[in-house]
């Protein structure tokens, strides 16, 4: 390590010490939550808009965490897959293998799992095909930045009121799973453009309804707290995008 | 498929924004309120804190409460800063990075090792803008990387970069003036 290099280090390690400090110093010097709450009390129109920020965020939050170890699986699943089934790829019911899907009822909430749909074609990639879009949302919605995960990507559209949709989108072929809170919900199950659906419907205004379905590619989700017909609205209504 | 299960059911996972609420809320408008001097901004702050909190809650050490509760300060304030810049009602501490010159070469560093030490470093600090304070502290010691940093500011990666870059500078002409003070 050259001179430079020696007292680059040395300056870094005493500005993080002297930043941990003084950070540590500010943190103290604030008046405990305890005190605070009693001065600081939220407005009831503040609590409810965050209550609903957060009903929304639980859906929001969970879907990250399933995308990310979604992620670490498909790593493990292109690794295994080609060793140990390439044998069974050239069995003809095996390669006819079509879209499954399996929903697992716990106490409060569903499971679905998407399970292998091998066919003799690879599926066709919407990075390269682009993604699909509701040409359809209902007023006052706008899209926020599609967030690709490999070829699985998640659309988030939002209004003033901080209401959220949440559109996910993966191949048929992904094998992945989604959970479903069953509680204040209907289940109940329907054709999208021909397609079996299922329909999660949210009892009051404040619970999520989830709409799962999927057409001859791609599996589809969308989850909000806005009327069901108005969801399935925009289920029939999505189409491929050039962008 | 155990694994997503297991995911799923986190309850723990589930409750962590609640927790934030009903322990924080408090301290989040009481942060907002200082920096903003108005109570309906400041409440429109806390409601944006909650959206980047979800956003971001994989990045949070909830085992460390000194440390959850810092990172919630620290979005709430740059939150604040980014209303005040929006609305330009005040030179807010935002504005400040354009008054940093820009460094084409490295942060002489080499003087400043040599004149200054731990004190004054900490005495210098403290005259840093809130947001220059605030990117040093997610570097240092919540260890972010810029991409993190980035994405709990609402920031691009370059700026980032930018701003730890430029925090620094300004840090070095702080001591740098410490220095002519004190002969």
């Amino acid at each position: 390590m050259d001179r430079v290099n020696l007292r680059d280090k040395l300056f870094d390690t005493i500005l993080e010490s002297a930043v941990k400090d003084d950070f540590e110093q500010e943190l103290e010097k604030m008046p405990s939550e305890e005190d605070l709450a009693k001065e600081y009390s939220l407005s009831s129109g503040l609590q409810e808009k965050i209550n609903k920020i957060i009903a929304n965020g639980r859906r929001k939050i969970r879907l990250q965490k399933i995308r990310r170890i979604s992620k670490k699986a498909a790593v493990i699943v292109a690794v295994i897959i080609p060793v140990t089934l390439a044998g069974l790829f050239s069995v003809e019911a095996s390669r006819n293998a079509i879209f499954n899907s399996i929903l697992n009822w716990q106490s409060d909430h569903a499971t679905i799992h998407f399970e292998d749909s091998t066919s003799s074609q690879a599926p066709q990639s919407m990075l390269t095909d682009g993604l699909y879009k509701p040409v359809y949302l209902p007023d006052g919605f706008t899209e926020g930045k599609p967030t690709k995960m490999g070829t699985s990507a998640h659309i988030v559209y939002q209004n003033k009121d901080q209401t959220t949709i949440l559109f996910d989108q993966s191949p048929v072929s992904e094998e992945g799973s989604l959970s479903v809170d069953t509680e204040n919900t209907v289940y109940s199950e329907l054709t999208i453009n021909g397609y079996k659906a299922s329909l999660f419907a949210g009892k009051t205004s404040k619970d999520n309804t989830v709409l799962v379905w999927r057409n001859k590619t791609n599996s589809f989700t969308l989850i909000s707290t806005i009327d069901k017909d108005e969801l399935l609205k925009i289920a029939e209504n999505i189409r491929i995008s050039e962008n | 498929m155990l694994i997503y299960i297991q995911a799923i059911q986190n309850e723990s996972d589930r409750n962590q924004v609640e927790e934030i609420y009903h322990k924080y809320a408090s301290t989040m408008l009481y942060t907002a309120q200082s920096i903003l001097k108005d109570n309906y901004r400041a409440e429109d702050a806390v409601s944006q804190a909650f959206i980047k909190i979800i956003d971001n809650l994989q990045k949070f050490s909830f085992e460390n409460c000194y440390k959850t509760k810092g990172l919630i300060v620290i979005i709430v304030k740059n939150i604040c800063y980014d209303i005040l810049k929006s609305e330009k009602y005040t030179k807010s501490a935002s504005d400040d990075l354009e008054n940093v010159p820009d460094v084409t070469g490295d942060i002489p560093l080499e003087h400043m090792l040599t004149e200054e030490d731990y004190d004054s470093v900490r005495a210098c600090l403290n005259n840093l803008t809130g947001t220059f304070k605030d990117i040093l502290r997610l570097k240092y010691v919540y260890e972010y990387t810029n991409a993190d940093i980035a994405k709990i500011l609402g920031i691009s990666e370059s700026n980032a970069r930018m701003r730890l870059h430029r925090a620094k500078l300004a840090l070095m002409q702080e001591l740098k003036k410490e220095e002519i003070c004190n002969g």
